[in-house]
C-alpha cells in the first residue's frame, strides 16, 4: 500500500488550512539547504490498545474533536507491533543511537494483555542492535495494576508511570469509570505495590494534569505521599479557539497553582523530582529541558497508532482534528520518513520555530515558547505564542527570582 | 499571524547572578536541593547542551 496516496494528499490539504505554519509556509527543503539536520527518534510511543476502562473529562483522546480512535483496531494486532519494533530497530542501527525508549501507552496499555505485552518486548530486546539500549515504559491510569501485574512488569523491566490527580475527591472528580465512579482507590492500591522496595526500579513517576480549581500544597502532598520518583504536572491541552478551562483575561491561575507548589517544594532537602520545576531550573543555568512544556529542546518522539499509523503526539489531538497526522505507516514506510514531515520538523526547530513575539521576549530561551499543541491558533497554525504564555512568563519570573537570591547568597564571601 | 499581545513581552526580565567570577559552583554543586541538582543535571549534559524532549518522565532525569 503506497503511503503517499490521495487520502495522504487529502490529509495535507486539510492540515494546511488548519495550520498554515508549518504544513503550507515552512520549507523543509530550504531548511536541509541551510544545513538543518533532524534530530532522530528516540522514544516511540506505541498505542497497544486504543480504548479506555476510565471515561476521564479532559481526556484529550476521547474528548477532543479528532475522534480518530473510533476507526482504529482497538487492540495492536501483532504484525503492527512487529512491524514497530523492526523499524525502530533499523533506525537506531542507521542513526547508531545509544538508547531508545518505547513507551507503551492507550487508551489503556494493560488491556492488551500481559502475553502480548511480554512478547512485544521480547521482539524489541531482540531485534535492536547490539549496541543501542532499549528501555521499556508504560504510561497507564493503574486500576489494572494488582501484585502480579505489577510482579510481571518488574520481571519484564517496564518501567511504570501512572497518572493521579491528587487528593482522592480531586482525582474522582474527572477520573471516572464509565459507571461513574471513582478511580482513586484502586490507583493508590497500584501505587502503594509499585513503592514497594521490590518493585521501586520500576516505579516510574506520576503524571498530574493542573488544575487551578484545586489546593496546590494538599495535590502536592496527596501526590508526595505516593513517595514518586518523579512528578509530572501538566498543563490541560489547550489552544486560543480551546482556552485552558480556567483562564481569565487578566489572570494567571496555573502559574498561581504552580508557584505555590513551587513554593513549598523549592529548598527542601533532596525534594521528590518534579520534572518542570527541574527543567526551568536547568534551563535557568543555561541547560536544556526535556519536556515539551518548556525549553528548546527537539522533540524526538513518534506515535505508532494502534493501526500502524506513525503520528506525531496526542497532544496535538487538541488543536484540530488529524493535527498529529503524517500520512505514514509503520509497516511501509521508514521512520526517517517522518522526520520530512513539517509538523515533525517543527517542533524540531527551536527558537526558528517561534513567533516574532517569542523572539522579542527575553524569557524566550527558557519557556521555549511553551508546549507546541498550546500555540495552535485556528488557520495560521502553530506560530503563535502560547494560550499559557502569560502563565509561563509569571512562573519563570518568580523561579528565576528564587534562584538569583540563591545564587547571591552563595556567592557571597564569607564573613570572617 | 503572530498577532498576539503578550504583555509579558515589554517587561524587563532580571538576568540570573553573573556568576562568571565566583567560587559558586562547589557550593551548589555540593548540595541536595533541587538548584544544587539542577546545577549537577547542567554540568553533566555539557556533551549534549541541547538535550532531546522525551514522552516519559523516568527516562529523563
Amino acid at each position: 500500500m503506497p503511503s503517499a496516496g490521495g487520502s495522504t494528499m487529502a490529509l495535507r490539504q486539510a492540515q494546511q488550512a488548519a495550520a498554515a505554519w508549518p504544513y503550507a509556509e515552512l520549507d523543509p527543503q530550504r531548511l536541509h539547504a541551510a544545513g538543518w539536520r533532524p534530530t532522530p527518534v528516540r522514544d516511540l510511543i506505541l498505542k497497544i490498545h486504543q480504548r479506555c476502562n476510565l471515561a476521564c473529562d479532559y481526556c484529550y483522546v476521547y474528548e477532543s474533536s479528532d475522534q480518530s480512535w473510533r476507526d482504529r483496531p482497538a487492540v495492536m494486532p501483532d504484525h503492527v507491533w512487529q512491524a514497530a519494533a523492526d523499524n525502530l530497530a533499523r533506525h537506531a542501527e542507521t542513526h547508531h543511537l545509544s538508547h531508545v525508549r518505547v513507551i507503551l501507552h492507550g487508551g489503556e496499555p494493560l488491556l492488551c494483555g500481559l502475553d502480548r505485552i511480554e512478547r512485544l518486548v521480547g521482539r524489541l530486546r531482540a531485534r535492536m542492535p547490539p549496541a543501542t539500549r532499549t528501555l521499556v515504559g508504560m504510561q497507564t491510569n493503574g486500576v489494572l495494576l494488582t501484585r502480579p501485574v505489577v510482579t510481571r512488569l518488574r520481571e519484564l523491566d517496564i518501567a511504570v508511570g501512572v497518572s493521579v490527580d491528587g487528593t482522592e475527591a480531586d482525582h474522582d472528580r474527572h477520573r471516572r469509570t464509565h459507571a461513574g465512579r471513582g478511580s482513586h482507590a484502586a490507583v493508590a492500591r497500584a501505587l502503594d505495590l509499585l513503592r514497594e522496595p521490590a518493585n521501586r526500579s520500576v516505579y516510574a513517576g506520576i503524571l498530574t494534569t493542573v488544575s487551578p480549581d484545586t489546593d496546590p500544597v494538599g495535590t502536592f502532598e496527596a501526590l508526595s505521599a505516593f513517595t514518586p520518583p518523579t512528578i509530572d504536572f501538566l498543563l490541560p491541552h489547550a489552544n486560543t479557539s480551546a482556552p485552558p478551562p480556567h483562564a481569565r483575561p487578566g489572570t494567571t491561575p496555573y502559574a498561581d497553582w504552580l508557584i505555590a507548589v513551587f513554593d513549598h517544594w523549592y529548598g527542601r532537602r533532596e525534594p521528590v523530582r518534579i520534572r518542570l520545576f527541574d527543567d526551568i531550573l536547568a534551563l535557568l543555568l543555561g541547560g536544556a529541558g526535556s519536556s515539551e512544556q518548556v525549553g528548546l529542546s527537539p522533540a524526538g518522539m513518534l506515535v505508532v497508532e494502534s493501526d500502524g499509523a506513525l503520528e506525531q503526539v496526542d497532544a496535538l489531538k487538541s488543536a484540530y482534528p488529524g493535527a498529529a497526522a503524517t500520512g505514514l505507516d509503520v509497516r511501509h514506510d521508514e521512520l526517517d520518513a517522518a522526520l520530512a514531515d513539517p509538523g515533525v520538523i517543527a517542533r524540531q526547530l527551536g527558537l526558528r520555530a517561534l513567533s516574532a513575539t517569542c523572539l522579542s521576549c527575553p524569557v524566550v530561551p527558557v519557556c521555549g515558547g511553551g508546549h507546541y499543541a498550546h500555540r495552535y491558533r485556528p488557520g495560521t497554525g502553530f506560530r503563535h505564542p502560547s494560550v499559557y504564555c502569560e502563565d509561563l512568563r509569571r512562573l519563570i519570573d518568580h523561579v528565576s527570582a528564587r534562584v538569583a537570591a540563591d545564587l547571591r547568597r552563595a556567592a557571597a564571601p564569607e564573613k570572617p | 499571524m503572530d498577532a498576539a499581545n503578550t504583555s509579558g513581552a515589554a517587561v524587563t526580565w532580571a538576568p540570573l547572578v553573573d556568576l562568571a567570577d565566583r567560587p559558586v559552583l562547589e557550593v551548589i554543586q555540593g548540595g541536595d536541593d533541587a538548584l544544587a541538582r539542577a546545577a549537577r543535571r547542567v554540568i553533566g549534559a555539557l556533551d549534549d547542551p541541547d538535550g532531546i524532549i522525551s514522552a516519559f518522565q523516568s527516562f529523563t532525569s
